[in-house]
């Protein structure tokens, strides 16, 4: 049983998807249905975790051919820390986003839930697959059920996906070509054989051709600016309990798909050969963090301010899988982790704070410690994560993504990251403030306390004190999940 | 001129990708960006299958010719590369499987602002 | 290391933690919650006293909780300069509490169990950053104290609150994110520790780089209020009394300091600020800050604004003290920690009596108040004497101190100017001790009957009184800030 735990893990939702599109619009039932096979995602990832501690890398061959003719899946220790993740962000947006379906999805529940479960096996896929060419299937197919997803969101939504369509498709290309042309040099997909045979030759124009195009597939798929332009809108217009599951996650999955290119199948030696692409990188990511940042603070939609850091988080990713020094590289997968987190939280506060106050918009915030103080408690968590404050996570992944780049003298990222870090502290106490303070709009205030709200904000409260635990075990979490697989 | 002759499925693929580039990023009718995108994606298509391609006596990797007649000598030299084949029946369905939803949405978005042209709706959305 | 020391290292930071339920439980009690709060603080002194002993006695405290970064811990560590910090904190919690009671209850002020509950955490960050054993604790307790001294500042939760609450987090938040965390970063990644007294002996001394990072602590360290690092601190003042007097009197503006010497002294170290002459800058733009605070402070009319102005003199002349890196100069700014401290809280207390018994702000006001609050008075000018610098107040002591280290350190420029201050300060106070006593009364439509009330004059009094006291028995504070001086300018711990 413990070894078909990999592949169950992907094959497993996907056949819930299939059964859930059929079953009847009943929403309590779908819930229950929901609830239950999640859980039960969610033990099967936790095995697969438990087992690459253990093992320290589980592979499988599907249909029992060999690599590299068959397609094969691999399970590092922070592939099954990711793995995990998904199924747990799955479930607890799940649960979240279960009050908003009967105003946002209506009658065709049924089949949003299918997207949904479609979409958690192909990130799941996307996580523990090997081979490079199933890489790009499982890519497109969590953004075809993304799009469906998405698309729910009714008025704006639709032209929003179209232009995801547009853009996601040609990274998802873009990424292919990349594939293409290692396929010509190579003859192999298996991420595994790939590193073998380039580790020994020397690199060639067609090398650098395909890393360039896999790369910047992938920054189109990460939303680094300037290929960011899809993600506001999608985010924003997308039903609430769409973007619970999506925003912590699409992102995220592309920067572990880039770690993977990069160090996976190049080695992590490209400074060595081209180095002059970390320069351009780092730069860009120093960028594009000020930019989504500079966006966030223009907003006044809170789901629209999220989403637009959204953007910014992925510079921070982005710079520290390209420092030179290896505590870059570990700062940026542990941001990963925290982010998709934090990202969760601050999602389920919008849901909440729809429930507490009655809208999303800054003027509609007042009162908020009053109406839902759970609501409030979440925020000011979130609000200390993406800050920067210890002990919660977003400092230590802030600490380690500055020392990497002090070391590798890259002082532009860490400059970037200082003012983002007191951008957010202006983006977060703007919206505290007009929390805390009465209002000076002619707003009606109603004190009535949201039980609604109350419940939510409890949510994700627990989720974002859950920060302060990764927060202070950082170091153990690096030690064990991350270190082990970045090459030093 | 032996740098197209050399490259020039290369060079084909290349234009046949801008034009579908074009297509999708410069167009402002939905369904023409749609079309840019197919021919993006077709020009990749193409682009694999032409991996396959072998000089000299190369065909097609089917055994036996018809009813009756012997089977062939199974030879990797005589054969093309199937694989980049069978990896582009999958793209072509993740195609179809994209062009299906765009065209979904599309079909939404005409029917929520009565026009097709990108530019309009967003006056349309400006102005609400 | 065996539990009841653990425990008793941990517990100045688990105690005003623990009183936070009772505290909200009992919210609807006033009576119970202040007496709640006051078992807390007096639970706190003995911890704080038990650990003040065992370092007497020569015990190495010292606790390693968990890594937080490699080979960085969440460490907790006794030494002389905490225990200076834990005393004055600690001694001084009780009694702001109780003079807290008298006052919001006089003013009637709102949400005070939000008040005492943040007060708590506060204390809980002050004494962690007393105890921390190394800069990574020490920024970790530092962030936790000034965003749980957000909502004591904007307690009023007005317009002016909002104003200076933005003001306040600007230069905090400012100067720890922007200044301090690259900095930390820094020297940890030059020398892979951060560990006070250890990163010293690795640091590598160089010209720009280290005027920077020296710098980068000075202002980084906003609480400290350097100028021009100190325009948060007289809008902070529209917090209520209480506030003002034990946050920024005491906790908030010591512990920056506190973080400063630490920095300078234990991860910088003498021979990095000697090197480079780096410790002249630091002396330059402390001297500049005291004598234009101290000018600043003889034109204002709010008395709360005034003792603003005063703070951020006195504060730079701890951290001027500690820059001459002699013995005299370090053990005089540490001792100050605890003799300015005293002093200014009375003043403060003072304050804010006046503006709840006889409703006055501004100084122009005070005619004849002195006879008619004979002991407000009596306590404010014991502080004032502090303050100043003159006997029979612990603040002579080590007023007297600073200035010999100038001189010792051949700075007699500096000595003059801190002499000068001195006068300008007597030039602010004088006159309001003498408008109080001498002056007649105005005519008033409803004059005050007698002094404050008795919950706000018996801490005043207290303060004062123990203002007196150290100028006579000393030698507690005088031994540990010595002992503090020595073991810097050795090196090592």
């Amino acid at each position: 049983m413990s070894d078909q735990l990999i592949i169950l893990a992907i094959i497993y939702p996907l056949f819930v998807g299939v059964v859930t599109s059929l079953m009847p619009c009943r929403e309590r039932l779908l819930a229950i249905w929901g609830m239950v096979h999640l859980a039960l995602a969610n033990l099967l990832s936790l095995g697969l975790l438990v087992q690459t501690l253990t093992e320290h890398q589980v592979t499988y061959h599907l249909s029992g051919w060999a690599p590299p003719l068959g397609i094969e899946l691999r399970a590092t220790v922070f592939s099954g820390l990711i793995s995990w993740l998904i199924s747990a962000v799955a479930l607890v947006g799940f649960i979240g986003g279960r009050d908003t379906w009967k105003d946002q999805v209506g009658e065709r529940l049924p089949h949003f839930l299918a997207l949904f479960f479609l979409l958690v096996a192909a990130f799941q896929g996307l996580c523990l697959s090997n081979d490079a060419f199933n890489l790009y299937v499982m890519l497109e197919i969590s953004s075809l059920a993304t799009y469906g997803l998405i698309a729910f969101g009714g008025g704006r939504a639709y032209l929003a996906t179209f232009h995801y369509i547009v853009m996601g498709t040609i990274g998802a290309s873009f990424y292919l070509i990349g594939v293409g042309y290692l396929y010509i040099k190579t003859g192999t997909l298996n991420i595994s054989d790939l590193a073998q045979i380039l580790a020994g030759v020397p690199w060639t124009e067609a090398y650098i051709l395909a890393l360039g195009f896999l790369i910047i597939g992938l920054l189109l798929k990460m939303a680094v600016f300037p290929l960011h332009l899809w993600l506001p809108n999608a985010y924003t217009y997308a039903p609430d309990a769409t973007s619970i599951l999506v925003a912590p996650l699409s992102t995220k999955l592309a920067v572990f798909l880039m770690f993977r290119v990069m160090f996976d199948i190049f080695g992590g030696v490209i400074d060595d050969n081209i180095p002059s692409w970390s320069l351009f990188m780092v730069l860009l990511a120093s960028f594009g963090i000020l930019a989504g940042t500079s966006l966030s603070l223009a907003q006044r939609d809170l789901k629209k301010i999220f989403a637009c850091l959204i953007v910014a988080e992925a510079g921070y990713m982005l710079g520290g899988l390209w420092l030179h020094d290896p505590r870059g590289n570990v700062g940026a997968l542990f941001h990963l982790v925290n982010d998709a987190v934090a990202t969760l939280v601050l999602f389920l506060v919008v849901v909440a704070v729809q429930e507490s106050v009655g809208g999303r918009n800054l003027g509609h915030l007042s009162g908020l410690f009053r109406k839902s103080p759970l609501t409030a408690a979440a925020l000011i968590v979130v609000a200390f994560n993406l800050i920067g404050v210890p002990p919660f996570a977003g400092f230590f992944s802030k600490a380690t993504l500055i020392t990497g780049a002090i070391a590798s003298g890259r002082l532009e990222f860490v400059v970037a990251l200082l003012l983002a870090s007191l951008g957010n502290l202006v983006i977060f106490f703007r919206i505290l403030e007009r929390a805390y303070f009465p209002s000076e709009e002619p707003f009606e205030e109603k004190w009535t306390r949201s039980k609604r709200g109350d419940v939510l904000g409890a949510l994700a409260l627990c989720i974002g004190l859950f920060l302060i635990v990764l927060g202070l075990q950082s170091n153990t979490i690096m030690d064990l999940f991350i270190r082990p697989v970045v090459p030093l | 001129m032996s740098l197209i002759q050399s490259g020039f499925i290369y060079w084909f693929f290349v234009v046949l990708l801008m034009i579908g580039m074009y297509g999708a990023v410069g167009k402002d009718n939905l369904v023409k960006k749609l079309i840019g995108l197919s021919i993006f994606q077709t020009a990749i298509i193409l682009f694999y299958v032409s991996i396959g391609f072998k000089n000299g006596p190369a065909t097609i990797p089917i055994l036996q010719g018809g009813h009756g007649e012997p089977i062939k000598d199974i030879a990797a030299a005589s054969y093309f590369n199937p694989v980049p084949h069978v990896l582009m029946l999958t793209a072509i369905v993740v195609g179809v499987a994209t062009v299906g939803v765009a065209l979904a949405v599309i079909q939404r978005l005409y029917a929520e602002y009565g026009t097709l042209e990108e530019n309009e709706i967003l006056d349309k959305i400006a102005n609400s | 290391m065996n539990l009841t020391a653990e425990f008793a290292l941990i517990a100045p930071i688990v105690v005003p933690l623990l009183v936070l339920l009772p505290l909200y439980l009992a919210r609807n009690k006033p009576d119970l919650r202040e007496s709640i709060s006051l078992t807390g603080g007096f639970l706190n002194f003995f911890f704080v006293l038990y650990l003040f002993g065992a370092f007497g006695r020569g015990q190495q405290l010292q606790w390693d909780i968990l890594t937080l970064m490699p080979g960085v811990p969440l460490g907790l560590r006794v030494d002389a300069l905490g225990c200076i910090m834990l005393l004055t904190a600690g001694f001084l919690w009780p009694i702001a509490t109780l003079y807290s009671a008298g006052y919001l209850r006089g003013h009637k002020e709102k949400n005070q169990t939000r008040f005492f509950s943040m007060f708590c955490i506060a204390i809980a960050a002050t004494n962690g950053v007393s105890l921390s054993s190394n800069l990574l604790t020490l920024y970790v307790f530092y962030e936790i104290l000034s965003l749980s001294t957000y909502p004591l500042v904007t307690h009023h939760q007005d317009s002016e609150a909002r104003a200076a609450g933005r003001r306040y987090l600007a230069f905090i938040m400012g100067g720890s994110v922007g200044l301090v965390l690259p900095a930390m970063l820094t020297v940890y990644s030059m020398t892979g520790d951060l560990t006070f007294g250890s990163a010293s002996q690795v640091l590598q001394a160089g010209g720009w780089p280290s005027a920077l990072l020296a710098l980068a602590f000075l202002y980084g360290f906003s609480k400290a209020a350097v100028m021009p690092m100190h325009a948060w601190l007289p809008g902070a003042m529209v917090a209520p009394t209480p506030v003002s007097s034990l946050l920024h009197a005491v906790a908030v503006v010591k512990i920056g300091v506190f973080s400063v010497i630490r920095a300078l002294c234990d991860v910088l170290g003498p021979q990095f600020m000697t090197a480079h002459n780096t410790k002249y800058l630091v002396t330059a733009l402390c001297a500049t800050t005291v004598v234009v605070s101290a000018a600043l402070m003889v034109s204002q009319d709010n008395l709360k604004r005034c003792l603003a102005f005063s703070t951020i003199g006195q504060l730079s002349y701890i951290i001027l003290a500690v820059s001459l890196f002699n013995v005299t100069g370090i053990a005089g700014g540490t001792m100050h920690i605890f003799m300015h401290a005293l002093g200014k809280i009375t003043l403060f207390f003072c304050a804010g009596a006046i503006a709840v018994h006889a409703h006055k702000k501004y100084i122009s006001q005070f005619d004849g108040l002195g006879r008619t609050m004979p002991w407000t008075f009596g306590a404010f000018t014991v502080g004032c004497l502090a303050i100043i610098g003159l006997p029979p107040t612990g603040g002579f002591l080590s007023k007297w101190m600073i200035v010999t280290a100038c001189i010792k350190a051949e700075m007699p420029v500096i000595a003059g100017l801190l002499l000068v201050s001195s006068l300008l300060k007597a030039w602010a106070f004088f006159p309001i001790i003498f408008r109080a006593y001498f002056k007649a009364a105005p005519e008033e439509e409803h004059p005050i009957k007698g002094d404050c009330d008795p919950m706000m004059r018996v801490p005043l009094i207290l303060t004062a009184l123990f203002s007196i006291i150290v100028f006579f028995y000393p030698y507690y504070i005088l031994g540990l800030a010595q002992f503090f001086a020595e073991r810097v300018l050795m090196g090592g711990l």
